[in-house]
Formats: C-alpha cells, sequence, structure tokens
C-alpha cells in the first residue's frame, strides 16, 4: 500500500517515512500542500498523511480540493491544532481522521490500518484468500496454517493481491501502489518478486499470468 | 413637559396681569378724560352763569366757586337734569356715577343716589388737597341691589391757585371683568391643549431621533465577545450620532484585529511548541520498534537534543514576553559596555550568516557605554540581527555601526535583505504582525514588539528606513549624558 506524507517539517516527515517503510508501506513525500496537492491529483495512492500547517497551501484547502476533483483516497489530517474548531473544519473538509500532534506513532499505525480495511474484509486485521492467510497486526502471512518466509517486498506484494482478490492488477497499479514507484518500470523487478514468491506457495497455481494485462489471484484455485 | 406647563403657566398668570392691567388703565384714563370733560363742562356754563349774573349786576366775588352755595345749587341742576350736556352715558363707562363735593369735602350732588358715598374720607380729600389725583377701586352697596366694585376718580378742580370743588367719578368693571374672564378661559383651554400637543410632538421627535440610538442599541447587545467583527448600522444624520456609531464600529475594529492577532498568536505558539515535541516523540517512538545500529541511536539522541534546545528558547521567548508585558517590572540598570556585548551576538549568528553567504560585522566604538539591562540589550541585538538574516537573500551584508546623533547614541542595524514595504512599514512594530505569513520562525511576529518594548524600559527609542529591494537600516537611540 502507497502512503503520501505531506509535512513541511523535515524531521517530522523523515521519521514517519521511515515508520511506515519499515512497517512495509511504500512512502512518497510532498514539503508543501502545492506538491502535496500535485502528486495526488496525478498519481494513485491508498492513503494520504496531510499535515494542516504548511506554506504556499494549507493542508485544509489541499483536502478541499482533492475532493472536489473526485478523489476519494482516505485522507488522515496530522496537525498542532487540536481545538474543536479545528477538528471540526477538518473533518468537515473532506478528512477520514485528524490526528494531533505529538502523536505515538503505534496509534498512527492503526488509524492508517483501520482507513485501508476494506468492507469485504471478514475480520479487522486479518485477511483470508482460499487457503492463505495475513494477521496484519504480526506482519505473518501464512498458507493452510503454516506461516511463509517472505521478503518484505513479497509480504507487501502478497498483502494488496489479498486486498483485492480476483481483480487483474497491471504492472503499473503494482508498481504503483507496492513499490513507490510512479513510472512504467523498465525493470523487472516486479516479475522477479512474484517469481520468488510464487515459488514460496504451496500452491502457486492461484496466482495467474495474464499475458498482456497483468496478474489475478484466485479466491477459488 | 412639567417644565413647559409651568413655564406656560407662569407666563400666562404675566399675560393675565398685564392685560387687566392695561383694561383698568384704559378704564383710568377714560375717567380722567371723562372728569377733565365735565370739569370743563362745569367750569364753562358755570363762567356763563357768572357773566349773567355780571350783567345783572351781582358782585364779582359772590361768582366764585369756592364755598359757595349758588355753585351748589348749579351743581345740583347740572347733574341731575342736564344727562345730556354731562354726557353721562358713555360706553366705556358702564354705570357711570359722578359725584360733586365741595372744597371742604362735603358732598354737593350725585347722579345717583347711593348710600354710603356721599362723603368723602379724610385720606382722600387730604390726597386732593396736596394737587394729586386719586384712583381707587371701592365696593359699593347702592339700596336694594348686588354690590358693585367700583373704579373711582376723585379729582379736583381748580380756582385761581386754590381748590375750588371736587369731581368725583365711579365707574363699574363689567368691561374689565368680562374681557378678564374671556382671556382666563381662553388660557385654560390654550395652555393644557399646547402643553398636549407638545408633549405629544415631542414623543414623536424623540422617537424619531432615538430610533437609530435604539437600533445602535439592540446591535451592541445582541454582539458575543467571540464575534467582534459585526459591526452597528450608521446614520447618516450627519450629526454626533453617526460619529459615535463610526467611533464604535473603528473601536471594534480594532478590538476584532487585537482578539484575531492574539487568537493567530497562541496558534502559533502552540505550533511552535509541539513541533519539537512532536519530532522527539515520534524518533523515539519509531526509534524503538526494533534494535537499532548504534550509529542510529547516537543520531537520535543528537537530534532529540536539538529539538530540547529548540524548545527551550521559544520557552523563554515566551516568558521574556510575559515579563516585558508587565508595566511595573523594575529592572536593574548597569553601567553596560555595549561593543563587547554587540560582539557577543554576532558571535552567535556567525554561523548562520555564513549558510546564507552574508557577512555580519560591527564597528561600535569602544566607549560606547549606556546605563542598561544587559540579558535584555542582547535580547534585543540578537532579535535585530537574526531578523536582518532571515530577512535578506544569499550574499548580502550586515552591518551594525554606532555614533552621535541629537545628544543620543545611536546604533544602526543595517542590511542589504529585501526590504519592507509603505504599506507594512507603520505596522511591523506591532504585536504578532508578520509581513509574511507562511513563515514560522522562533519570533511569530513578536521580535520588533519585543525590541520597541526594550528600548522604552531604556527610555530610549527605535525608527526604521527601508527600501523595498534594497535592505532595511534600524535606529536604535539610547539616552546619552
Amino acid at each position: 500500500m502507497h502512503i503520501l506524507v505531506v509535512e513541511d517539517e523535515q524531521k517530522i516527515s523523515r521519521f514517519i517515512s521511515r515508520g511506515l517503510k519499515e512497517a512495509g508501506y511504500a512512502v512518497t513525500t510532498a514539503f508543501d500542500g502545492e506538491e502535496g496537492l500535485f502528486l495526488a491529483t496525478t498519481h494513485t495512492f491508498d492513503l494520504v498523511l496531510l499535515d494542516v500547517m504548511m506554506p504556499k497551501i494549507d493542508g485544509v484547502d489541499v483536502c478541499k480540493n482533492l475532493r472536489k476533483i473526485g478523489k476519494s483516497v482516505p485522507i488522515i489530517m496530522l496537525t498542532a491544532k487540536d481545538s474543536i474548531n479545528d477538528r471540526v473544519l477538518g473533518l468537515d473538509s473532506g478528512a477520514n481522521d485528524y490526528l494531533t500532534k505529538p502523536f505515538a506513532f503505534e496509534e498512527l499505525l492503526a488509524r492508517i490500518r483501520s482507513q485501508l480495511r476494506t468492507p469485504a474484509q471478514a475480520s479487522p486485521n486479518h485477511l483470508q484468500v482460499g487457503t492463505l492467510h495475513i494477521d496484519l497486526l504480526r506482519h505473518v502471512a501464512m498458507e493452510n496454517e503454516v506461516i511463509l518466509n517472505l521478503s518484505s517486498k513479497e509480504f507487501s506484494v502478497l498483502e494488496y493481491f489479498m486486498r483485492k482478490p480476483d481483480e487483474v492488477l497491471t504492472r503499473t497499479e503494482l508498481a504503483e501502489h507496492v513499490w513507490d514507484m510512479h513510472f512504467e518500470p523498465d525493470t523487472n523487478v516486479i516479475d522477479v518478486t512474484l517469481t520468488h514468491l510464487r515459488k514460496k506457495l504451496c500452491s502457486p497455481a492461484c496466482f495467474e499470468t495474464i499475458r498482456g494485462r497483468g496478474y489475478r489471484l484466485r479466491s477459488k484455485c | 413637559m412639567a417644565i413647559l406647563f409651568v413655564t406656560l403657566s407662569l407666563f400666562s398668570i404675566l399675560i393675565f396681569n398685564v392685560y387687566v392691567n392695561l383694561l383698568m388703565e384704559q378704564v383710568d384714563n377714560q375717567l380722567l378724560y371723562k372728569a377733565e370733560a365735565i370739569a370743563d363742562s362745569i367750569n364753562t356754563y358755570w363762567e356763563a352763569e357768572r357773566l349773567e349774573a355780571i350783567k345783572d349786576g351781582s358782585p364779582y366775588q359772590v361768582y366764585t366757586i369756592r364755598n359757595n352755595e349758588n355753585f351748589v345749587r348749579f351743581t345740583e341742576k347740572w347733574v341731575v337734569k342736564r344727562p345730556e350736556q354731562a354726557q353721562l352715558r358713555d360706553p366705556h363707562l358702564p354705570n357711570l356715577l359722578i359725584q360733586i363735593f365741595d372744597a371742604k369735602g362735603r358732598h354737593i350732588a350725585s347722579s345717583k343716589a347711593y348710600a354710603g358715598l356721599m362723603r368723602l374720607p379724610p385720606t382722600t380729600r387730604a390726597s386732593i388737597d396736596r394737587g394729586n389725583w386719586f384712583y381707587n377701586t371701592a365696593l359699593l352697596k347702592p339700596d336694594h341691589q348686588p354690590s358693585l366694585r367700583m373704579r373711582q376718580l376723585t379729582v379736583g378742580v381748580e380756582e385761581q391757585n386754590h381748590l375750588g370743588y371736587i369731581v368725583q367719578i365711579s365707574c363699574t368693571l363689567d368691561r374689565v371683568q368680562f374681557e378678564a374672564k374671556n382671556l382666563q378661559w381662553l388660557l385654560l383651554l390654550f395652555i393644557p391643549t399646547i402643553v398636549l400637543l407638545t408633549g405629544i410632538m415631542g414623543a414623536f421627535l424623540a422617537g424619531r431621533t432615538l430610533k437609530p440610538v435604539r437600533s445602535m442599541t439592540e446591535t451592541i447587545q445582541a454582539m458575543d465577545p467571540g464575534n467582534l467583527s459585526t459591526h452597528i448600522p450608521v446614520p447618516t444624520t450627519h450629526d454626533e450620532l453617526q460619529h459615535l456609531a463610526e467611533t464604535f464600529n473603528k473601536l471594534l475594529a480594532e478590538a476584532s484585529h487585537a482578539f484575531i492577532a492574539q487568537t493567530q498568536f497562541i496558534s502559533d505558539a502552540s505550533h511552535e511548541l509541539r513541533t519539537p515535541l512532536t519530532i522527539i516523540k515520534g524518533e523515539l517512538d519509531v526509534l524503538l520498534k526494533k534494535r537499532r545500529s548504534i550509529n542510529e541511536y547516537q543520531l537520535a539522541i543528537t537530534s532529540t537534543l536539538e529539538e530540547i534546545d529548540t524548545l527551550g528558547h521559544i520557552i523563554e521567548s515566551l516568558l521574556l514576553l510575559a515579563r516585558l508585558d508587565n508595566t511595573h517590572i523594575e529592572i536593574k540598570m548597569i553601567p553596560t559596555s555595549l561593543a563587547p556585548l554587540v560582539d557577543r551576538v554576532i558571535k552567535r549568528f556567525e554561523r548562520v550568516a555564513d549558510q546564507k553567504q552574508l557577512t555580519l560585522t560591527s564597528t561600535i566604538q569602544t566607549n560606547s557605554i549606556i546605563e542598561g539591562e544587559p540579558t535584555y540589550l542582547e535580547r534585543l541585538f540578537s532579535n535585530l540581527v537574526d531578523n536582518a538574516i532571515k530577512y535578506s537573500n544569499h550574499e548580502g551584508n550586515i552591518h551594525i555601526t554606532s555614533g552621535y546623533y541629537k545628544g543620543t547614541l545611536r546604533v544602526s542595524i543595517q542590511d542589504s535583505g529585501i526590504g519592507i514595504s509603505d504599506k507594512n512599514i507603520s505596522r511591523i512594530f506591532d504585536r504578532f504582525f508578520q509581513a509574511d505569513s507562511s513563515r514560522h520562525g522562533m519570533g511569530f511576529g513578536l521580535g520588533l514588539s519585543m525590541c520597541k518594548r526594550i528600548m522604552e524600559l531604556h527610555h530610549g527609542k527605535i525608527t526604521v528606513n527601508s527600501n523595498l529591494g534594497k535592505g532595511s537600516t534600524f535606529y536604535l537611540d539610547f539616552p546619552f549624558d
């Protein structure tokens, strides 16, 4: 899952970025409202972390603009402004959640998980597709109750497929959401990762390759 | 309205009295005129009789009036029997009564017989003797009739420098009473009507005038302290009310600005304080999530210390501000040498200035010693140097000099930065003012207002000269003995 972090204070941007990456997310950063708005409109993200007090365009305006042009990406606002008025203003401008600074990093991670939860998920922090199971909290992937030994990127790829079962996912989409890339990759890092992942599965047949279009994880195979 | 009523009442009483007096005067004049006419008539006829008597051969003396029986007879005849000649009927003088008395005051004749009238009171007689006319008002009770109020005139008629006889002429005051009563009724009707009308008119006009005041009062009452941006309606009456409304709106606007500025300050201050805390907390949170290298721990600890320093500076600024705001503080002033103080400040900012390739220099005369508080003075210069650096682009210079100017010690801080616009230059010393609102510096708009306050405490002043795009120079004038 790919998160956009819009924050003007460098040190804050850095530790958030690092923490999220270590938690398995792909991260892109922007340092002011203008840049953030531009990136969010021109690329696809799974979630946006938005600071409020920023130069050029503040967080509330960025949020309003994104909603106006129809972007429904989940937005969590991060800010030092904690008055009731500010919270209401932020949420009413279109944000899904509002977190005041300073915050505990664990709380940030939990709120992100909450926003990324799909209605299709049976239980909040578990993904289940066929014989595959992922415990999102403990960051563990299993097949038939057997723990899979996956690399960070392999885990992220599997997680992404399991969030969108039976859907054809293009390489571009995978590049954008699992890797923090914004272009059609020349390297075949995606193919390589998928090959490695399949090798570690008991029933790799569930992962289909659709020539010319992309890949698909079947829930029944 | 009560005042009006009282005034009108007094006025009408006055008018009434004056009018009655006027009428009385008229009557009196008529009486005098009539008395003179009667005297004339009597004298003329008497003279005629005397001439006749002389022709007949009677001695001259017999025909003096004074104490003359003939005169008595003559007068009786004249009064009773010649009403037409006596012109007794007079429209101005109702119930005219003529009485003649001799020089001694004895009754001679009356045109009507009224009991109690036929003698002349001695006091009256005495007045006549001295040559006065005598007016008086008497209440007479004729037989078988109701009493009459009569105005009397008693006149002595001269004969050869002696009193010859006395004419007394009276009339009733019917007409006067009639006219007086008319006026009385008129006034009685007039005053309440006027008062009522005035009251109504007054209430109406007052209502009209007070309507804008009422609407203003309502607007003010409906205002709540959180929403000072409303303003009261201004009546276009070009009077004091309009001026009041305009002044009040101006006050509201200022209060609103001050309130907004203060809210902005609190928001900025909390942001400035929370950012270092967020950094410390976040970095350490992430750091502890898993095993890190020694180097990473060291970096995190160093970063935390930096942020703690930042917090310290911000808190110190806020405390200093609070202290400066307290107008009753007594600061201990000691002789302070500016040259080493400015050098210290420059040293502190050298690195930052270097990063922007700015030269930071000072030439302060070594004998620049003023009465001051060193900590505040250092803060003063720090703020100014900090600003100069902040608002300068790369490659420029900042120079601090001192000199004597009109009896003061003047320190100038000159920079080659972006300058201050004419629009802003009068406001830069205001609390919380920031020319570029997106800058989050440590000053958050307080630096220059702090400088101004510090200069005030040192009995000096701070001024600025600036050219947009070229740079600014701040002048600090300290009192110097």
